[in-house]
């Protein structure tokens, strides 16, 4: 057993209770949510259906932003361009050569890579701000090219995605609802938290916060600095690609304008909540985004006192927006790890 | 001549709305070391409480004026001692991703007070247009560049001659050294915020009567230009103004002649060549010490 492999085991046992309990609470989700014993609650089941859907779709990509972010240190805003390459290419795949859903997921992991490597080897030059800043141009030049593309060989009503279809022996399943895709997104989930947790914990992994302390002093610790860059960079493009073209294929199409810059933002918003130091920390702060909105509507229903303000009933919208602003304030200012700092704060004590 | 004049005086108009931009977004990052993403929404603030100001409520337009640049300058205020001073020593990207909540924020305020809906056109200046051979050229596209280049002018001069524009020039170039001769660098920071905001403004209402709609959507401003300070070199405010009348020029010249669509192709692609081959600018110091 190798020690990278020993290490893992560790963390595993460790955690076997707590994973337990999420997967309890992952597979008994769904039945929760459709037997309807839920329903006294008044909570918009439907919509947390989607909710957890799409959560799930970014926890992947906000888990691979925070790879960059949290553990190498790199701060990039490449993050929506990617999630576009990931949806040209699934779009391309899928009308150009015919390819099945699950055949193009894997597919498009492989287009993020070789182009996340490529704009990283011009990247690896800057540090810090400069980097951030050839990231956001990286961004609006990706965003010129896809608002070309779009027009040009998929027409001006974008790229429309075919719900896909699993075929077993004689039963055919098309996943057109919340409940089918829920199965299909966990499994996309796990699998990819799998394997970069797995990638986290190796040599090459632990590398990246060498890094992030300090880049002169990793190499001197016999880090190839440069190496370990595009490899993470490569990884968390090829991951945030896919979650794009997953989330393209779960939402049906894609237009001109699914990419604006502020989807950027929605992820910074989702690491800084959930904490930029770990992967759960965008798997939470992924789930927090998406499912904050639905619980606010819901306690302006129901609550008695909050219901009754008109004031409140008005601006729905731009609640969940300024929470989420407060939140990212408040949070660096006063616990930069985040609510995954604070479970692991909880643990401790 | 008959297209190239027009572009060219519309690309200094929107160079000197730029410049403007800019120049906030310089003076803050010099002094406080923030990368300020909320330039965007600081900007969309000047402007809609310019609309409700000039458009909704009539008023004098000094008194109008005068109401913005109050308004900004507290904001300023707000910004320095709830965010920017909490997080002086933290590391550079929570300086950077502590703003985008600050734009959230405001953007959230926004959509509250004025909903998401297209504003009334900011119409201040002189409709209309003038002829120089066969060229026309927008009366109010002048009145802009004159308008910045006296702002520009006059914030200059500040830098120059005054007791706390002398006391920002030290802050900036060495804050240690500042705080041993006496420098009250913590009022130097906030004054920054709230000069920086006030010039910011004055480039969002200038850019308000240079585009044809107003909505949630004019925030991208502030990220449009960013390529001027880069290009100008971040640390630089005579760089700040030439990055963004070149940044004008070259988004309405690409724009005009090939396709709107391909504008921030050329203004972020040479927002990376500058990056790559000369990072710190047309104007800027070799390395900025404080990232």
């Amino acid at each position: 057993m190798s020690e990278a492999t020993r290490v893992w085991m560790a963390g595993v046992r460790k955690r076997t209770v707590p994973a337990l309990i999420l997967a309890l609470v992952a597979i008994g989700f769904p039945f929760v949510v459709s037997s309807g014993i839920l329903q006294w609650t008044t909570f918009p089941m439907s919509g947390l259906f989607t909710a957890v859907n799409l959560a799930l779709t970014a926890c992947v990509g906000a888990a691979a932003f925070n790879l960059l972010v949290g553990y190498a240190g790199q701060l990039s805003m490449a993050h929506a361009a990617m999630l576009m390459v990931g949806t040209m290419a699934a779009g391309w795949m899928s009308s150009r050569w015919g390819l099945n859903f699950f055949a193009i997921v894997p597919l498009v992991g492989v287009t993020g890579a070789i182009i996340g490597a490529i704009v990283a080897l011009p990247a690896l030059r800057l540090r810090g701000m400069y980097l951030l800043l050839a990231t956001l141009a990286f961004h609006y030049i990706m965003a010129t090219i896809y608002r070309w593309f779009l027009p040009t060989f998929f027409g001006f009503v974008g790229i429309v995605f075919p719900p896909p279809e699993i075929k077993w022996g004689g039963i055919a399943i098309v996943l057109d609802s919340d409940q089918s895709w829920y199965w299909v997104l966990l499994v996309f989930a796990v699998l990819s938290l799998w394997i970069m947790a797995r990638y986290v914990g190796t040599f090459e992994g632990r590398a990246l916060a060498a890094i992030d302390a300090r880049d002169k002093g990793a190499a001197l610790l016999g880090v190839n600095v440069a190496r370990s860059k595009l490899i993470v960079f490569t990884v968390s493009s090829a991951f945030v690609a896919m979650s794009g073209a997953v989330s393209g294929y779960f939402l049906g199409a894609r237009v001109e304008d699914s990419f604006p810059v502020s989807v950027v933002l929605d992820y910074a918003v989702m690491i800084v909540v959930g904490g930029f130091s770990s992967l759960t920390g965008g798997v939470i702060g992924a789930f927090f985004f998406y499912v904050t909105p639905l619980v606010i509507e819901w306690l302006m229903r129901t609550l008695p006192g909050l219901s009754s303000i008109a004031l409140l009933k008005h601006h729905i919208n731009e609640i969940d927006l300024g929470l989420f602003g407060f939140l990212i304030v408040i949070i660096l200012v006063r616990r930069p790890d985040g609510l995954a700092g604070l479970l692991r704060a909880g643990r401790v004590s | 001549m008959s297209v190239f004049l027009p572009l060219l005086t519309s690309g200094i108009a929107l160079g000197s709305v730029y410049a403007a931009i800019a120049l906030g977004f310089v003076l803050v990052f010099k002094s406080s070391g923030i990368l300020n993403f909320a330039q965007g929404d600081f900007v969309m603030i000047a402007i809609y409480l310019a609309i409700l100001c000039f458009v909704t409520l009539r008023l004098p337009a000094v008194i109008a004026i005068l109401f913005v640049f109050a308004a900004m300058g507290a904001l300023g205020l707000l910004v320095h001692y709830l965010v920017a001073k909490p997080l002086i020593g933290k590391p550079f990207f929570s300086l950077v991703l502590a703003t985008i909540g600050v734009g959230l924020i405001l953007h959230a305020v926004v959509i509250g007070f004025f909903g998401v809906y297209e504003q009334r056109p900011l119409a201040l200046f002189t409709p209309g247009v003038f002829h120089i051979g066969d060229a026309a050229i927008s009366y109010s596209d002048v009145t802009i560049v004159i308008i910045t280049f006296a702002v520009v002018g006059a914030f200059a001069a500040i830098f120059r001659w005054s007791s706390i524009g002398l006391r920002m020039r030290a802050v900036a170039e060495n804050l240690e050294a500042a705080v041993i001769v006496g420098i009250d660098t913590d009022r130097v920071f906030a004054i920054t915020w709230i000069v920086g905001l006030i010039v910011s403004a004055i480039g969002g209402i200038l850019y308000a009567n240079f585009t044809s709609s107003i909505d949630l959507s004019i925030s991208d401003i502030g990220l449009a230009a960013i390529p001027a300070a880069i290009i100008g070199g971040m640390t630089s405010i005579p760089g700040a103004v030439i990055g963004g009348l070149l940044l004008g020029l070259i988004e309405q010249i690409a724009s005009g002649y090939l396709g709107a669509q391909w504008r921030d192709l050329f203004s972020f692609g040479s927002l990376f060549i500058v990056l790559m081959i000369r990072p710190q600018g047309l104007f800027g110091r070799a390395e900025i010490v404080r990232v």
